[in-house]
């Protein structure tokens, strides 16, 4: 090469390593050393009347407080502690987590996001803290239902107290009523009659505009809603059994292939969102609340009002209601339950030897987990008015409804608490439809609330089991189907491939899942349940 | 001169059309960002695509500056792009100058950054170590463990090495100390790398985000990229396996018109680094990668 070629491709790769983000290096996550510092000014057991360091680390979405905020100075004056939690952001806390772990560090409160293979395989090498016999002492823990804390169990111990999560609220199908009211149509109760629902809403102007613009189904990326009415048609639910009497994941059975095709019909005929794999959540959420799409998702838990209230300038007629689930062919109709906690927490085996901290971080946590009914979430409740940072402070009361201060001042100790998330002891007892201000939004989660309290939901048994090579692969292994499905709707992958996608996900590691999952089925003597 | 033939006109046009065609393919997300963030929700949900605003709307930006985070991060970011910068045009020069002399241990030296080239340490000991030097939690863990990048450093030596020694020959005569003769000679004919130099670390420092996630545990000390994160990709947690996670959304995520807005306040500042270093840059970068 001549001298100003070489110049100019040296220059170029220069010019590229150099301009790319910089990044920290490529390592892997190793097991967690010995660990031998100890970062924590450890107090000899004695009196309560000490005051303890709490190190603890844990994660959030958005609105993460300021170090030292007020709230915190609260919490640290009421149980007498110096508390000192490191929340991260999500998006990279599985990589924090394992790097402080890794290096010998652990704090004296994990949060974890999911219980999975890291944290079974932490538990089962001794870094955390056996729980069993503190749970009775705590009023809130002894709340916690007997399937919610097998996931926290490794070798028979528990290691982790799970936050709460309503166990049958997952998201479900809600539909436009508006719409099928005026095209005449009954609310669907099967397959067929959503498929016709889902083309009249294509092709018979139900919003009356004269307009070519709205369509059935909202899809987006991941197959997200994946339309199933109940665990016979769902993709993660381990409901239907193969030919040797296995559970197997919805992913590949055969009801699954008929759904699938099922929705590889309505796209045909435009029923479907568009260009539904490239669409995330913001993208797709907005078709059906700008009017495009008159079916999808909705929960009672965490909907939003100015996703609502945007629909309603746009649609005043606006109605939705919840779509029960459908009778499936073996006779069985109800929604599908979820594991009944979201995050947990672990304390460190270090504590091992200072009861008495054990016994002040329980009862921190105990206390952010104590469950207020709906209509004393005010200054009244004293307890509440001291999580929410005492009124006129931290929070004010407006329209009846709490509204909080800006997450960014801090003043709230609701925020630092280890565990904030009250366990209530049924779900209808969050009252959530009252939680909602836009009319629309309350009548559906209303319903929503009444579906769920009229049909059973089924027990999932992948929650209950430990599968390290599920942990290890099933993440990717679902997505490959996933994707794979995906090009079968739209019909760029024949659905005749049906049996070579299952026939991979097998080779890869799906038969190796299979096998461990039943293994760990059998073990615990389960059978299929609802509740 | 050289009089251009027909066919050379012709292929240079088409050279021209094609880099004008793909400066545009590459213009267009941006285009669409700045539009998107000059403009109003309701406009941006009814078209499917927009690259000019309707009707200009500042909102976006009025919100992103009211709020403390992002503004605190901005300065953060910019102390640690500025002072790092310094930290490691200073540390990068008085090395590779160093290493062009006659010194002891020199082939040695030399080896151990070329194997640091090669290799890295890792996220887990690099964080051990930041944690036992006392750094964690310091915007200086930014800085320090990342203050010579060795690539750069080999370049840097290059350069000086292509400077002729009879200045600093002369220099050394004329009873000159070797610090004189860097600060004095070496410094001074070294602007083009020096500027070229500082565009790459200050780049690597603007877009400082997962040291910043790993090593400081304070909110007010994380830099610009951090917040931004938080603001644009505030939904992620998508996968089959955590699809509950989707359903944990208790704050959505803003509107996209914020994000877009986010986007530019957090891109242009360093983007305006390019047209004013781009002298400096486009002879910089040659230098020293051929020894005369």
């Amino acid at each position: 090469m001549d001298k100003r070629a070489l110049t100019a491709v040296l220059s170029a790769v220069l010019a590229v390593s150099a301009v790319a983000c910089s990044s920290g290096g490529g390592g892997s996550a190793k097991e967690p050393s010995d660990a031998s510092t100890n970062p924590n000014n450890e107090q000899p057991a004695g009196n309560d009347n000490k005051k303890y360091t709490i190190t603890a680390i844990d994660f959030l979405f958005s609105g993460i407080p300021p170090k030292n905020g007020p709230g915190l100075q609260m919490i640290n004056e009421k149980f007498n502690v110096d508390f000192q939690k490191d929340i991260t952001v999500y998006s990279e806390y599985a990589q924090k987590l394992t790097t402080v772990i890794s290096s010998g560090n652990i704090l004296d409160i994990i949060g974890f996001e999911t219980l999975d293979g890291k944290f079974y395989k932490w538990a089962e090498q001794g870094a955390f803290l056996e729980l069993d016999d503190y749970i009775k002492d705590y009023p809130t823990l002894k709340m916690v239902a007997p399937d919610v804390w097998e996931p926290m169990k490794a070798k028979g111990k528990i290691y982790a107290i799970p936050r709460y999560f309503p166990a049958t609220y997952l998201n479900s199908i809600v539909i436009r009523k508006d719409w099928l009211d005026n095209l005449g149509l009954a609310v669907p109760t099967n397959y067929e009659e959503l498929k016709k629902v889902a083309i009249a809403f294509t092709k018979q102007d139900p919003d009356r505009n004269g307009k070519d613009d709205t369509y059935g189904l909202v899809l987006g990326q991941n197959i997200n809603p994946n339309y199933a009415m109940g665990p016979y048609w769902d993709t993660g639910s381990w409901y239907h059994k193969d030919a040797n009497g296995n559970f197997i994941p919805g992913f590949i059975s055969e009801q699954r292939k008929e759904l699938t095709q099922w929705l590889a019909d309505l796209y045909k005929e435009g029923a479907v969102t568009k260009d539904f794999a490239f669409m995330n959540p913001t993208q797709y959420n907005a078709e059906f609340y700008s009017g495009k799409g008159g079916i999808y998702l909705g929960s009672p838990r965490g909907m939003n009002e100015e996703y609502m209230k945007g629909l309603v300038k746009i649609h005043p007629d606006a109605k939705i209601i919840a779509l029960p689930p459908f009778k499936a062919p073996d006779g069985s109709q109800g929604f599908i339950a979820g594991s009944g906690y979201y995050t947990a927490l672990a304390l460190s085996a270090k504590l091992k030897d200072n009861p008495d901290k054990v016994r002040r971080i329980l009862e921190m946590i105990d206390y952010g987990r104590q469950f207020i009914p709906l209509d004393q979430r005010n200054s009244k409740n004293e307890m509440f008015d001291w999580l929410y940072g005492k009124e006129g402070v931290g929070y004010t009361i407006q329209d009846g409804k709490v509204a909080n201060a800006k997450p960014e001042d801090g003043l709230q100790p609701i925020q630092y608490m280890p565990d904030n998330k009250m366990w209530a002891p049924n779900d209808i007892d969050n009252q959530y439809s009252k939680t909602y201000v836009t009319p629309q939004l309350v009548s559906l989660v209303e319903d929503l609330e009444k579906v769920h309290s009229e049909y059973k939901h089924y027990i999932n048994p992948i929650y209950q089991v430990n599968s390290p090579t599920y942990f290890e692969k099933a993440g990717e292994l679902y997505n490959k189907l996933t994707e794979t499905q995906s090009k079968m709707i739209t019909g760029a992958v024949p659905i005749s491939d049906w049996d070579k996608m299952v026939d991979e996900f097998l080779k890869n590691g799906g038969e190796q899942i299979i096998k461990e999952v039943n293994e760990g089925i059998k073990q615990k003597g389960y059978e299929r349940s609802w509740k | 001169m050289h009089h251009r033939t027909w066919a050379e006109r012709i292929g240079d046009s088409l050279n021209v059309f094609a880099l004008v065609l793909i400066s545009l393919v590459m213009l267009f997300p941006f285009v669409y960002i700045f539009a998107v963030s000059f403009s109003s929700l309701e406009d941006v949900l009814r078209n499917q695509l927009l690259l000019w605003p309707k009707h200009w709307v500042f909102d976006s930006y009025a919100y992103i500056f009211a709020s403390k985070p992002f503004l605190t991060s901005l300065y953060v970011s910019t102390f640690v792009t500025v002072v790092g910068t310094v930290v490691n045009l200073a540390f990068t020069a008085s090395m590779a100058y160093g290493l062009t002399r006659d010194i002891y241990g020199k082939k040695w030296i030399l080896l151990s950054v070329l194997f640091t080239l090669i290799f890295s340490a890792g996220i887990i000991p690099t964080y051990m170590v930041v944690k036992e030097t006392g750094l964690l939690n310091s915007l200086w863990s930014l800085i320090l463990p990342a203050a010579i990048n060795p690539f750069n450093l080999i370049v840097m030596r290059q350069f000086f090495l292509s400077i002729p020694e009879d200045i600093s020959d002369a220099a050394l005569i004329d009873g000159a100390t070797e610090f004189q003769i860097f600060r004095r000679i070496i410094l001074p004919l070294s602007k083009p790398a020096l500027a070229a130099f500082s565009l790459f670390y200050a780049v690597a420092h603007w877009n400082s985000y997962f040291s910043a996630i790993l090593y400081l545990n304070d909110p007010a000390k994380w830099t610009i990229q951090v917040v931004l994160r938080q603001i644009v990709i505030a939904n992620e947690g998508v996968s089959a396996l955590g699809a509950e996670a989707r359903q944990v959304m208790e704050n959505p995520p803003p509107p996209i018109t914020i994000q877009m807005a986010a986007i530019m306040i957090a891109t242009v500042p360093i983007l305006l680094f390019y047209p004013f270093l781009q002298k400096h840059f486009a002879k910089g970068v040659m230098l020293g990668s051929v020894k005369e």
